[in-house]
């Protein structure tokens, strides 16, 4: 089976809330197969929910099938995530969060999985993250870099908050942000200045590699 | 935060209420939304504002451009045209100028930059849009030659006079050709049928309209097709 068609079968499953059917693909014509993790998550699930986004955008699905199959999805990448070999541990921690307001936390989940794998310590705090609450979090843990996510437009005031918020409080904190809002608007990447912008999970692995490069503990 | 925007946040409601206000003069709304009419009628109005004001703070009309572009592949697949999401952001557009006077044209160049990004970028459907004035005026000439009973009505009435109703089907069939579906014009047909009546004076007026315009012929052949196949049995 190509990726295309393993994705096209993936989906398959999704619309018809057959769960253990899209696990069972993931794993019998994925990881059995020798696909690779990173691969299986971007080119099947991923792609599979970009598909699912376009259908309800063109009212093919509802809104309870779109939650439907994106919960498929969240359990099919805790599965995946139990049959991949992480790098060895990097000892450096990131934080990955959605700003405050943001309820899509699938692309972040993405990244936070992708990190994890490359060896950092990923602490992922999921959808619609308070200010106090992620600045309560980075005091605790002092991590190395934090990746903030957006994926609405009418988010991205609470992410200039949360970088001028952060940026106060830990001025040498590296700030990542990445969600389909920067890409909806060149600005902001210019207006928030921030050390990297991922367009996706490898974009942001690539740029936690180089940020945090040479750098330990 | 500058006092204009803050004047547009404080006024939030009052202006997805206007908006709202004069989109309902139309009876179409309710007829085909029924009680979703009103609540996503003004979800929209509000939605329309949060990126309004997030274009104005990264000075940057592109995030309205994508709104529109994906907000109308949203309304479309729904019943709606892209006639009605133009309809709102000039609607938007007109109360920010009476509500701020001259702080209101950065607003407006968000706004119309919105509007524009709603013409198809290639094909008949650009084409039809961008000839919609002329095709429009041309049909009503025949409609009033022909005595059809449209031009009875009152020809201003929201929706379902003559103007609207002619403007609406052009517009409908538009997104039909762009989305190469020609039930989108089909289903709006058949509600005007409902609303007011048999649309078939409407559709062949517009389909003789666009055979004797100076539009492409792989336009007028596909257009023509659309209206034609959009009459009411």
């Amino acid at each position: 089976m190509t990726l295309e068609e393993l994705r096209d079968a993936y989906l398959a499953a999704q619309l018809a809330g057959d769960r253990r059917g899209a696990l069972a693909l993931i794993v019998d014509e994925g990881v059995k197969k020798k696909i690779p993790v990173p691969s299986l998550a971007r080119d099947v699930i991923q792609a599979a929910q970009r598909e699912i986004g376009r259908m309800w955008e063109e009212n093919r699905i509802s809104v309870a099938e779109e939650h439907m199959a994106t919960a498929i999805s969240q359990v099919a990448l805790a599965h995946l995530y139990q049959h991949a070999a992480p790098e060895r541990p990097k000892n450096k921690k990131i934080v990955v969060a959605c700003v405050e307001g943001e309820l899509h936390d699938f692309p972040a989940r993405l990244v936070a999985d992708a990190l994890d794998l490359e060896g950092y310590g990923v602490r992922f705090l999921g959808a619609n993250v308070p200010i106090e609450g992620l600045l309560a979090i980075l005091a605790k843990d002092t991590p190395q870099l934090l990746a903030l996510s957006v994926t609405m437009s009418f988010n991205v005031g609470a992410l200039r908050i949360a970088v001028q918020r952060v940026r106060e409080k830990f001025p040498g904190l590296p700030v990542a942000i990445g969600g389909h809002a920067t890409l909806w608007s060149a600005n902001i990447g210019r207006e928030l200045a921030p050390d990297a912008i991922g367009g996706d999970a490898a974009s942001m692995v690539e740029a936690a590699n180089r940020l945090l490069d040479g750098k330990t503990t | 935060m500058s006092s204009a925007l803050e004047k547009v946040k404080s006024e939030a409601r009052a202006l997805s209420s206007a908006i709202a206000d004069e989109m309902f003069q139309n009876p179409f709304w309710e007829h085909r939304y029924k009680e979703r009419a009103s609540k996503h009628t003004h979800e929209d109005g509000l939605f329309h504002l949060q990126y309004l004001e997030q274009a104005y703070l990264a000075n940057d009309v592109e995030i309205m451009v994508s709104y529109a572009r994906w907000l109308r592949t949203v309304l479309v697949s729904r019943g709606m045209t892209t006639r009605h999401l133009k309809m709102n952001f000039a609607i938007l557009s007109r109360k920010l100028s009476d509500l701020l006077q001259d702080e209101a044209r950065n607003f407006v160049t968000i706004l119309d930059a919105g509007e524009r990004a709603l013409q198809y970028i290639a094909g008949p459907a650009r084409e039809l849009q961008k000839h919609a004035a002329d095709l429009g005026e041309d049909a009503r000439r025949m409609l009033s030659l022909n005595e059809s009973s449209w031009m009875q009505r009152p020809i201003g009435q929201p929706g379902i006079g003559a103007f609207d109703a002619v403007e609406d089907l052009l517009s409908y069939g538009a997104d039909a050709l762009a989305a190469n579906n020609r039930e989108l014009l089909s289903a709006y047909a058949r509600v005007l049928g409902e609303l007011a009546e048999d649309p078939s004076d409407l559709l062949a007026a517009i389909k003789t309209a666009i055979e004797r315009s100076a539009m492409s012929a792989e336009t007028k052949r596909e257009a023509a097709a659309v209206f034609e196949r959009s009459a009411v049995p």
